[in-house]
């Protein structure tokens, strides 16, 4: 096959025959123009002739259903706005992680203030200290609120006698130490200490709650060989320490 | 629910939701477009698929997935082109029909032109005897023997009327492999049509 025939033989398999120089090489070179002329004798064949089925009426009315459930399904923010949906499932993933890790702080943060609070009360019998008396727990409730700017309620005790209160420090925050003397058959001479402070986010929800509780909830925990009662009311956590043994902590948790 | 004309025609649908705010007047809905190509996409379907009940099925999901991705098509001048693309991109997953597959074997242009029998003249039949021998069935089988790759392109771009880079960006193949496999396609059609004009209909034509 000669070079030109080779080009221009090219050219028609690639439909460009449109150039000058292919032009007038078909109208040159018989063989070529055969080669072309049966290309598009069979193209045409099959563009004439070939059927073509037209999409069947039951087609249509299936297309007609399908395209509108689909525009239904769109309508959703979500599928409509991929972007925002993603967005929106990333900000309620951090948002779990973050309350997960607030939750969990939580807890650590009530499981240290036992301990404090338990620390306070062996070093208060230990070593003593000077506190505010008053001759009634109304009196000592005025000079407690006074003192934490805080809706205090001092509680009366069964078989306890209110000694005297004191400011301190738990934890690096503000608190009331409000001090019983215990004389019931069980309790021999022993104290139970009061402490108040704000409530500042502690869970306590992983203690025990402890049963035959009044109206509060009243969570139930042990440090030190000490219990610990812990109830909120408002703004104002309680947290009491003592060596009661828990049956004696259940007939308190009645006037807390 | 849309409407259907007396022909059964799509020719209207509830509304456009979605694409209006980003075209102008002149531009059609997606049912529209759709409309205006769907006996070109089902009877292509049908040449892709192995029966009607699944060329049904074929085109409705390239309806579906072209509606979900309508409103990212930046020029509506390419839509038909787009479709066909999503209908051979749908169908090679689709359509498992090993008994309608002959193999190919692609030739390319370059080898296909340094092949001896180009320079021969086609034992050919004159052009107004093979139009007028040749009938519907003997079309239709002569293009059914034809490799499934072969019979694409000539689909595409003998009756489709796609170019040939069209039918090369939609099936993802140069642009010589298309020119090649349509010129063996229209090769094999011709020898077959001019052998069934002597001896009567039969499987017979070029089998790569």
């Amino acid at each position: 096959m000669k070079s030109e025939c080779r080009i221009v033989r090219r050219a028609v398999l690639l439909g460009e025959v449109g150039s000058a120089e292919a032009q007038d090489h078909l109208r040159d070179c018989e063989a070529c123009r055969a080669f072309e002329r049966a290309e598009r004798v069979v193209a045409r064949l099959v563009r004439d002739r070939a059927a073509r089925e037209p999409a069947p009426h039951a087609l249509r009315e299936r297309l007609v259903v399908a395209l509108e459930a689909e525009r239904r399904r769109s309508r959703h923010w979500w599928t409509r706005w991929p972007l925002l949906s993603k967005g929106a499932a990333a900000a309620l993933l951090l948002a779990a992680i973050s309350g997960g890790i607030y939750w969990l702080q939580g807890v650590a943060k009530a499981e240290r203030m036992v301990e404090a609070v338990a620390a306070d009360h062996l070093e208060l019998a230990s070593r003593g200290a000077a506190l505010f008396t008053a001759p009634s727990s109304q009196e000592m409730g005025d000079w407690v609120r006074s003192k934490l700017k805080l809706a205090v309620k001092v509680p009366v005790l069964p078989q306890a006698t209110l000694i005297g209160a004191r400011q301190c420090r738990l934890r690096g925050r503000p608190a009331a130490l409000i001090v019983y003397r215990l004389s019931g058959p069980s309790a021999g001479a022993t104290t139970a200490s009061l402490f108040v402070f704000r409530s500042s986010g502690e869970r306590w929800s992983q203690m025990d709650t402890l049963k035959g509780s009044s109206s509060k909830r009243i969570c139930h925990g042990h440090d030190r060989g000490l219990s610990v009662l812990i109830w909120e009311d408002r703004t104002v956590t309680y947290a009491l320490v003592t060596e009661l043994p828990e049956a004696q902590l259940e007939e308190f948790a009645k006037y807390l | 629910m849309g409407k259907l004309d007396s022909r059964g025609k799509i020719v209207s649908f509830p509304d456009s939701a979605g694409f209006s705010g980003r075209r102008g007047p002149e531009l059609l809905t997606f049912e529209e477009a759709l409309a205006a190509n769907l006996d070109s996409l089902y009877a292509t379907a049908r040449r892709l698929a192995r029966d009607p009940a699944q060329a049904e099925d074929l085109v409705q999901e390239v309806a579906l997935k072209a509606y979900r991705s309508f409103k990212d098509l930046r020029s509506h001048e390419r839509f038909r082109a787009w479709l066909f693309t999503i209908l051979h991109n749908t169908a090679r997953n689709l359509v498992r029909d090993a008994s309608r597959r002959v193999p190919s074997i692609d030739v390319e242009l370059d080898t296909l032109l340094d092949d001896p029998l180009l320079a021969e003249p086609l034992n050919e039949s004159p052009e107004q005897q093979l139009l007028q021998a040749c009938l519907p069935e003997q079309l239709e089988e002569g293009l059914n023997a034809l490799p499934q790759a072969q019979r694409t392109v000539l689909w595409l771009v003998d009756v489709q009327e796609f170019t040939l880079a069209e039918v090369a960006e939609m099936l993802d193949i140069p642009l010589g492999t298309v020119a090649s496999r349509l010129h063996r396609a229209h090769r094999a059609l011709r020898a077959y049509l001019d052998q069934g004009a002597q001896q009567g209909p039969g499987p017979k034509g070029e089998s790569r």
